[in-house]
């Protein structure tokens, strides 16, 4: 099996002295090109055009981009921005639990998630492809029919919820440690972290959505227009592989919040179910929540058979 | 049943280019096979269009991945598949294979045309001439003995080619085939219904041009050529169209999960692009035409007719069955992409690759260098980073819980309950100001003391008349509710916030359910997701 390497803790990588005289090669073709196009832009402008994929970039290099990106973020947003690249933690494996006997369909996570990474809001410009992104799809399913997608809907609007005779199946991300999505990719823009967390360089993705097309939970979403993130909704505390704005042209998808997660805080769709039905945690550690419920409950892994490995579990509370 | 077919319903994502990039490689792998009939297997008939096969694969071959660069996000991006290629992903191993076989193709057609290269470098004396010479490398000689290099060449080159085109093309197959997220693609008869349909594409375009442009030319048209191709046309397209229904028949015979959501798309959303027009119209009536034409001994102009439409019903054919693959299996709500305008452009591709506009594309230009692929020392992993989780606090610790949900309106209740105060233990409705509570909650057996410390208002008292304060309700709960305190304890019932390994907030039970009346309430959704087709 390949390795997975983390970009954040990957120092100077030793290259061979023919893949550096070629990547510079390239490097320096595209930073002239870049510089004639701009016609002397910012030298910001310029490095984010000769922006080298992530998990190439030596530990100054990291610093410099993290700051270039504050400095864009900031002028365009008009906010103090921090986009930090704090690294995997030692032994921890995050994984999810979503509790199916407690959800009750109330999407509140979906607009928490929506708030918390700065997806596209709905009114932006009005192209064809334009709607808003929202990482998590909550499914109504019949209670006769059980875990039926084929017969579920995701547009289902009651007054109140839950729905008689139903109940609700949310799906997002579920961090496969077998990744169709990664596998795919031509050109490595997402891998898996060493915690388990699979992230997209937002600035190599060339947007050709193989990856989405190969995600069998459909938990990617693409930019078809430039993303709507009205100033005063924005959330500054990013994350470099997160929550950070994106852009026009390429794919986003949950990352467990790993802005917040990283940092030893719940991701932003547990704090807000209104029934607690979701649960986070590190796999690994066997006092915590999940390792509780892996022995405690019966859970299921969603499309089993396709042998994605989830590390997102759905669970019988009672 | 809405025909949500999860995922795929959430947004058509790959869309009519991804239609057009295994469309135009079909043609480029089918009119090499062709060319290869005659340089290999000797089939002299088609010698005539031996070499204006090669040419047009070659032609198809420099438009095959500008689909694929013009459906990018991030066109600018396109070269990162050099710097990054990962050698797991179908696209990437695309371009190495698409790579090679265009490197094969030309040098294939630099030997097979050789000779027109000389003498046109011979008789003609300006740029025409001067290009022409350094094609040929300055190397203007030729004699029998050269000639026979060259045909040896060729003949090998084309030999070698027929399973790089198979290649080339089942790997466009394998495109779709290795998407196990997507039933329909997800067998190991994509790749075979792929190259076959390649191949009948590829002799189609090739009558189809062939005879326009003799008709425009006013050439003659070699008929045991067109008949030949005629009846490989037929026989190809045997195969190919059985293979596409044994697939589809295959699945609704076995009757899985995936053939409702199928069953649905075809006989709905997908009944005019697939039943009517991949099969009925696209299908059956040119494998009447090309039988006809086979069978019975037709006038040379009623024929060449009769093959010309075929032909063009075939091309129309294998495009339907790449966009009903591509885009009618996502599922999408209403085929709103108008089949007559998708096959309009189609053509005009063709039309405009058959006259030989040269487009240059990234993927073919550079080479690769394998060591760039291959995966670096892992780094050292990092250190000193903050410790892992606390571990939860012991069962009957006090829990970090948020403030009891008391409103000032009624607690501190000594404020009005004193302790000499008796209690009426009479079950009643209550009046002011409790009127609000009505107990739910096994009003059977129970009433307000048994909960709430008569001496005491301010404390509620466990079973055994261990006082509490309302912080530690969850032990009050947990005498009845054994099996949901003991979740709660361990975090799997009820929310938690904070850190999740570190210090958290516990919610009590009475935060989520009132205590008298403890069933969850129904709440009010939030918006429902746009639907794509309310977007568009």
């Amino acid at each position: 099996m390949k390795k997975q390497e983390d970009m954040s803790s990957s120092p100077a990588r030793r290259r061979s002295a023919r893949s550096i005289h070629r990547r510079d090669f390239l490097r320096g073709a595209a930073s002239l090109l870049a510089l004639v196009a701009s016609g002397g832009c910012g030298s910001d402008r310029l490095a984010a055009i000769t922006q080298r994929h992530l998990k190439q970039l030596t530990r100054p290099e990291l610093k410099e981009t993290l700051e270039r990106l504050e400095r864009q973020y900031e002028a365009k947003y008009g906010v103090k921005f921090s986009v930090h690249s704090t690294p995997p933690r030692e032994e921890t494996l995050y994984a999810y639990a979503l509790d199916l006997s407690r959800c009750v369909g109330c999407r509140r996570c979906v607009k928490a998630c929506v708030k918390e990474n700065n997806s596209s809001r709905e009114g932006g410009q009005t192209s064809a492809h334009n709607m808003p992104i929202e990482w998590i799809r909550v499914l109504e399913m019949a209670k006769d029919r059980g875990v039926d997608v084929t017969h579920s809907t995701a547009y289902y609007e009651p007054a109140k919820v839950p729905r008689e005779g139903h109940f609700y199946m949310p799906v997002q991300c579920h961090q496969c440690e077998n990744p169709s999505c990664v596998k795919v990719c031509p050109v490595e823009a997402t891998w898996k972290e060493r915690d388990g967390i699979v992230v997209i360089d937002y600035d190599w993705c060339i947007g050709c959505r193989y990856c989405m097309v190969a995600c069998p939970y459909g938990a990617r979403r693409f930019n078809w227009a430039e993303p709507h993130l009205p100033k005063d909704q924005v959330n500054p505390h990013t994350h470099l592989l997160g929550n950070r704005p994106r852009y026009r042209g390429i794919v986003e998808k949950c990352t467990f919040c790993i802005q917040r997660v990283r940092n030893g805080r719940y991701p932003a769709c547990v704090e807000i179910c209104p029934v607690g039905a979701r649960k986070f945690g590190n796999r690994l550690d066997p006092e915590g929540e999940i390792r509780q419920i892996l022995e405690r409950k019966r859970i299921f892994v969603f499309k089993e058979e396709i042998n994605t490995l989830p590390k997102f579990y759905y669970f019988y509370g009672i | 049943m809405e025909g949500f077919v999860f995922p795929n319903e959430a947004h058509v994502v790959w869309s009519v280019m991804i239609v057009l990039y295994p469309y135009i490689t079909g043609l480029v792998a089918g009119a090499f096979v062709i060319s290869s009939l005659y340089h290999v297997f000797q089939v002299t008939q088609i010698r005539p269009i031996a070499r204006f096969s090669l040419a047009a694969a070659f032609v198809f071959l420099l438009f095959a991945t500008m689909p694929l660069l013009i459906h990018l996000g991030r066109p600018d991006r396109a070269l990162n598949i050099m710097i990054t290629s990962n050698l797991t992903s179908a696209m990437a191993g695309f371009g190495y294979i698409y790579s090679s076989y265009l490197a094969l193709v030309v040098i294939e057609i630099w030997f097979a045309f050789r000779e027109d290269f000389i003498q046109r470098a011979k008789s003609s004396s300006g740029l025409v001439g001067s290009i022409c010479r350094i094609i040929l490398l300055g190397d203007l000689y030729s004699d029998d003995r050269t000639r026979e290099v060259d045909h040896k060449m060729v003949r090998f080159l084309a030999g070698l080619g027929i399973p790089m085109a198979c290649l080339l093309h089942g790997y466009v197959g394998f495109l779709f085939g290795s998407v196990k997220a997507n039933p329909w693609w997800s067998t190991p008869l994509m790749f075979v219904i792929f190259i076959f349909s390649a191949i009948v594409s590829g002799i189609a375009v090739l009558i189809f041009h062939y005879m326009s442009i003799a008709w425009l030319n006013g050439w003659k048209i070699d008929q045991d050529c067109v008949r030949v191709l005629g009846r490989l046309l037929w026989g190809f397209l045997i195969v190919a169209v059985a293979l596409e229904f044994l697939e589809v028949l295959s699945l609704a015979y076995q009757q899985t999960e995936e053939w409702e959501i199928l069953n649905h798309l075809i006989m709905k959303k997908l009944f005019w692009t697939y039943v009517v027009g991949q099969y009925l119209i696209f299908s059956l009536v040119p494998l009447l035409l090309l039988g006809v034409n086979a069978l019975f001994a037709l006038e040379d102009r009623f024929s060449n007719a009769l093959l010309w439409v075929a032909s063009l019903m075939v091309l129309v054919q294998v495009l339907l069955m790449r966009w009903n693959v591509v885009i009618g299996s996502r599922g999408m709500r209403e085929a709103r992409m108008n089949t007559v305008h998708l096959t309009g452009l189609a053509l005009l591709v063709l039309a405009g690759s058959a006259t030989g506009s040269f487009a240059a594309e990234p993927a073919a230009i550079y080479g690769r260098d394998p060591a760039h692929s291959s995966p670096a020392p892992l780094p050292p992993p990092e250190r000193g980073l903050p410790p892992n989780p606390a571990p939860n606090p012991k069962p009957d610790e006090h829990y970090p819980v948020a403030p009891p949900p008391l409103s000032e309106e009624f607690f501190p209740c000594t404020g009005c309950h004193n302790a000499k105060q008796k209690a009426n233990p009479e079950r009643r409705k209550l009046g002011p100001p409790h009127d609000a509570i009505v107990l739910k909650h096994d009003e059977q057996n129970r009433w307000c003391l048994d909960c709430h410390d008569e001496k005491n208002r301010d404390k509620l008292h466990l079973a055994n008349g261990t006082l509490i304060g309302f912080d530690e309700s969850y032990r009050l709960c947990g005498q009845c509710h054994g099996p949901t305190y003991r979740d709660w304890k361990l975090g799997i019932h009820g929310k938690r916030t904070g850190m999740w390994n570190g210090k958290k907030e516990y919610l009590l039970c009475a935060h989520c359910h009132y205590p008298h009346s403890p069933g969850f309430k129904p709440l009010q959704p939030e918006k429902a997701p746009a639907r794509p087709e309310d977007v568009r």
